[in-house]
């Protein structure tokens, strides 16, 4: 029996609905009335999909009279950031621009495969212009704001993804990540995020980045469900030409085979500096309840994020470039600066730089040979302030827009699979880092349900 | 006036003139954006000049950073291309 939908889980949803305890359109209305009164406060949804969420809703009952199968997140509500397509509105990718752009066609991959497993969608969500961000504001239509402070980021780009599924206006909710974005909202909101393998979900008609460093992910408040999530997402995607041709792996039904024989190291060298005590605290949380002894290096580890750096400015600058001679002014300025100069930076420099990405990605496949899984911070601090500049990093006040990410972008650089655990810290949650080989998401996900039956990883409720 | 004064006042040094401001010299970077930009065709309001330049710098300390690595003449980036 579930008490309140609005801290329920899918998994806990979906028994409801498919025993019927409760009508999916029952959840669905709970999940709407929801969304309106708390979206005035955190600013999380810029669409919400009453019409098609209830008509889906009531499908998926009709479909459990005639005792049809619901699949495993029937009745689930879930949002998914606003650069998803959602057939009949346009995919704004929180800008204004692209506004003008036609109405979706049709949906995304990943939301045509949730909705195959029987959830619901609800709505698009509030995310940093064009994705290039970790704080989770934007100009047009204001800061996603985060459920445990208001005052604060939720971390971006995927902020409204963030505070909805930390807010509990939806159990799950979907976002990418190209540098950080994902892991950075999972961290200052306190919920689990996994951005997989990169090439592991299509990213089949979503509103591109960089397409080389561009993943798509699912966010939860708990393993079983980020799992669920992941497990119905996967599956080779011809409309994506990165996607791989491999088979589906089942994450969930592996949850429950612990830790023991993995081996598990912490990140040292560049993943130490910089990290604020709560950092730090939680690293020594997660490695104690892991019993974690061993600390390696990821070489070369701040060139990569230097890399991931250029990369990222000049391929997200190629493909904004005509955007940025026709309506330069309609986009965020933070965000056109920014693109303006990756526009001008030299081919030399970029060339470099995807050298480096392959030389690097041998040295750390080279690490996974002695270790199973890496723990790092996913922030250097927890969640700053709503237009906060600057923060003082290492001793050094630096701006504070760019510099969120440096330990995700090492990671993600090279496509490694990870799950963010919240780390349940008073006042503010933070997050740690599960970084494994590639394709290797079933063991992520098993050391995140290790930490959280331990209650080292725990979603924290807000109180709204 | 007598003569002894007309001498003092000979000897009094002129009012000294107010120096101009010293003029900031133009970053060197800012010929670079600027003829970049017109290659690119892109319009550069003078006011996104400041953040401009300063992205740039960092994108650039960035990419110094990464050639400073020594790689051999035969490393291949990392994405290659299949026909």
């Amino acid at each position: 029996m579930i008490a309140e939908i609005g801290w329920a889980s899918a998994s806990e949803i979906a028994h409801a609905v498919a025993s019927g305890d409760r009508s999916a359109l029952a959840v669905t209305e709970a999940a709407l009335a929801r969304i309106k009164r708390l979206n005035p406060k955190l600013n999380a949804f810029t669409t919400v999909t009453f019409g098609r969420a209830l008509a889906r809703a009531a499908a998926i009952d009709r479909a459990r009279g005639q005792g049809r199968n619901l699949g495993p997140l029937a009745g689930v509500p879930f949002a998914v950031k606003n650069l998803f397509d959602v057939e009949g509105i346009p995919t704004v990718a929180g800008s204004r621009i692209n506004r003008d752009h036609p109405k979706a066609p049709r949906d995304a991959t990943l939301i045509e495969r949730l909705e195959g497993a029987g959830a619901v969608l609800v709505g698009a969500l509030n995310m940093g212009e064009y994705a290039y961000d970790f704080t989770g504001e934007n100009a047009h239509d204001g800061p996603s704001r985060n459920p445990h402070d208001p005052t604060r980021m939720t971390g971006g780009s995927s902020g409204g993804s963030g505070g909805a599924v930390a807010g509990g206006l939806v159990p799950i909710a979907l976002g990418s990540d190209t540098n950080g974005s994902i892991r950075v909202p999972s961290s200052f909101c306190g919920i689990f995020g996994l951005k997989p393998t990169y090439g592991r979900l299509s990213r089949a008609r979503s509103f591109p980045f960089v397409a080389s460093l561009d993943h798509l992910g699912p966010f939860a408040r708990n393993v079983k469900d980020l799992a669920l999530a992941y497990d119905a997402m996967q599956g080779h995607d011809a409309d994506d030409p990165v996607c791989a041709a491999r088979p589906v792996e089942h994450a969930a039904p592996e949850l429950g085979r612990g830790v023991d024989g993995v081996r598990i190291a912490v990140a040292g060298g560049y993943f130490r500096k910089g990290a604020f005590a709560e950092a730090i605290e939680a690293m020594e949380r997660v490695g104690n309840a892991l019993d974690v002894r061993h600390e390696v290096d990821i070489p070369g580890a701040e060139q990569a994020r230097s890399a991931a750096y250029v990369i990222t400015a000049t391929e997200g600058a190629a493909l904004h470039l005509p955007r940025l001679r026709s309506r330069a002014r309609d986009f965020d300025p933070a965000v056109r600066d920014r693109l303006i100069a990756g526009a001008l930076v030299p081919a030399a420099l970029v060339n470099q730089a995807q050298k480096f990405r392959r030389w690097y990605r041998e040295r750390v496949l080279e690490l996974f040979r002695e270790v199973d899984v890496i723990l790092a911070p996913a922030t250097p601090c927890a969640a700053p302030k709503i237009g906060q500049q600057t923060f003082t990093l290492d001793g050094v006040e630096t701006p504070l827009r760019p510099n969120i990410g440096i330990y995700t972008q090492p990671i993600s650089f090279i496509g490694l699979p990870v799950v963010t655990v919240p780390v349940p810290l008073k006042p503010l949650p933070i997050g740690v880092q599960i970084i494994t080989a590639p394709w290797r998401e079933d063991m992520a996900l098993a050391v995140a349900g290790v930490l959280e039956q331990a209650r080292v990883a725990l979603a924290p409720q807000p109180d709204l | 006036m007598t003569r002894r004064r007309k001498k003092q006042a000979a000897r009094k040094p002129a009012p000294k003139r107010r120096k101009a401001a010293p003029r900031a010299l133009p970053d060197p970077l800012d010929d670079f954006i600027t003829a970049g930009a017109r290659a690119l065709d892109l319009a550069i309001d003078k006011s996104w000049m400041t953040a401009v330049r300063e992205h740039l710098r960092v994108t650039l300390a960035h990419g110094a950073k990464v050639a400073s690595c020594p790689l051999p003449d035969d490393a291949e980036p990392a994405p290659v291309f299949k026909a």
